[in-house]
């Protein structure tokens, strides 16, 4: 029955054919995703078309409709691969410091700017032109907050200094959002490496006091 | 061209009392009887109800009884109205701001007074919320480095605690921005909770967060709770 599939390449061989068919869909999802990624970074969101995806991506319009209903569905599916896979970098990061408040909230958040680094346009596209898509992305980024805000969570047990108010993990996710997108606004991504030491004492000032954040920050 | 008067207009016979209708909030900058203020208003009345992505010229020329011939007199586009929009309600809390950061001596409640009287400009005028915090990321890179520039007009009053400081050096350069970031952040999401009323009931945890890296965590919370 797959044979009689017009999508099949005529000279297919009938062993393999259904494994090799995922695949090949897979990959195809896969290049029109980075295709999409990579146009609304360079161009913005607005002005990439779902012509210019397939074209960067060298697919045929039906197939990416056979993947995705729409420009925004496909952008979506980008948008979360990369915040999944950004969760997923971060968590492991921590994940190696078990015993270490601050070790544990700097490794994350270098492993959150060496991606970014490595992935200019996926950063550029998640952090500067998702929320473009407005209603679409609503609650991104408190998706993003809800996957990250627990790793800050636990640093209360370490507090010294005073009383921390209920919405500090917010508060910092929140100051921690902001500068990354500032960063990537202004548009410098080698810059994003000289961020670490800020971003880390700026994570760990309202937990730890200013001299403790400061001198976490420096190693 | 911005003087027709009340009634006299053969298509539009009610046009200058149809903006603005209803409760709203905006500041006397987005309500005075001219066809471009009126824009404007019906704008951020626009954003605020429907999101910049559905904000049409249509919708807003509607919204301020004006055509779309005049609308182009005075705008070339919606981005281009949503700048004018942004700037003059930056503008207007800016100057909240100044008055509030003077009517304190010492820095911490300086910080402390503009801080409430930022909550308090928000609380009655969530439209303006929406323009100013949320929708300026929807709009597009344009409008964020607008915001970018607005946050960095009020790092002045944070970095003056630099002074009160004894921590170490060097003092990370990205702290105000980071702060006024967060700030911006929060009360924004508040208000698309659509709980903006409560937004003043933020103070004492937001002006802890903002006076910590400058007085220590104990001081910035004495400080917060002060008055309250």
């Amino acid at each position: 029955m797959e044979r009689s599939s017009p999508s099949q390449p005529p000279r297919a061989r009938p062993g393999g054919h259904r494994l090799r068919r995922e695949v090949v869909v897979h990959h195809r999802r896969e290049r029109i995703l980075t295709a999409a990624v990579e146009l609304v970074a360079e161009r913005g969101y607005r002005a990439v078309t779902v012509a210019d995806i397939v074209k960067r991506a060298g697919v045929a319009k039906l197939k990416f409709y056979e993947s995705f209903s729409s420009k925004s569905d496909c952008f979506l599916a980008a948008y979360d691969r990369g915040l999944g896979e950004a969760t997923r970098r971060v968590g492991e990061a921590c994940e190696r410091h078990p015993d270490s408040f601050p070790e544990r909230v700097s490794a994350g958040i270098a492993a959150l700017l060496d991606y970014a680094v490595a992935e200019p346009a996926l950063a550029r596209a998640c952090i500067v032109e998702a929320p473009l898509l407005g209603v679409a992305m609503q609650g991104a980024r408190e998706r993003a907050l809800a996957g990250f805000a627990p790793l800050l969570h636990a640093a209360r047990q370490e507090v010294v200094e005073a009383e921390l108010p209920l919405s500090v993990e917010e508060s910092v996710f929140d100051g921690l959002y902001w500068l990354l997108y500032d960063a990537i606004l202004t548009g410098v991504p080698e810059q994003l490496e000289e961020l670490r030491p800020q971003l880390v004492e700026f994570a760990l000032l309202p937990f730890l006091g200013v001299a403790a954040a400061a001198d976490a920050a420096s190693r | 061209m911005s003087s027709e008067p009340p009634g006299e207009s053969s298509e539009q016979p009610d046009e200058l009392a149809r903006l603005p209708h209803g409760r709203h909030g905006l500041p006397p900058e987005f309500v005075a009887n001219n066809q471009r203020q009126r824009l404007l208003a019906s704008l951020v009345l626009t954003v605020a109800e429907h999101g910049y992505n559905e904000t049409t010229i249509t919708r807003v020329i509607e919204g301020a009884g004006v055509t779309t011939r005049t609308f182009y007199k005075y705008f070339d586009g919606v981005e281009a109205a949503y700048l004018a929009a942004f700037e003059a309600a930056a503008d207007s809390l800016a100057s909240r701001l100044a008055e509030a950061y003077g009517s304190e001596s010492e820095w911490p409640l300086r910080i402390r007074a503009s801080l409430a009287a930022l909550l308090e400009f928000f609380a009655a005028s969530p439209e303006l919320a929406r323009l100013c915090l949320t929708e300026p990321f929807v709009a597009g890179p344009a409008i964020s480095r607008r915001y970018q520039e607005a946050l960095a007009r009020l790092a002045p009053y944070l970095r003056e605690g630099r002074a009160l400081r004894e921590g170490p050096e060097p003092f990370p350069e990205t702290t105000e921005r980071g702060l006024l970031g967060s700030i911006g952040t929060q009360i924004g999401r508040k208000v698309s909770a659509g709980e903006a009323e409560g937004l003043p009931e933020l103070l004492p945890d937001l002006a802890q967060f903002a006076l910590t890296p400058y007085l220590g965590a104990a001081e910035a919370r004495r400080v917060a709770l002060s008055g309250s």
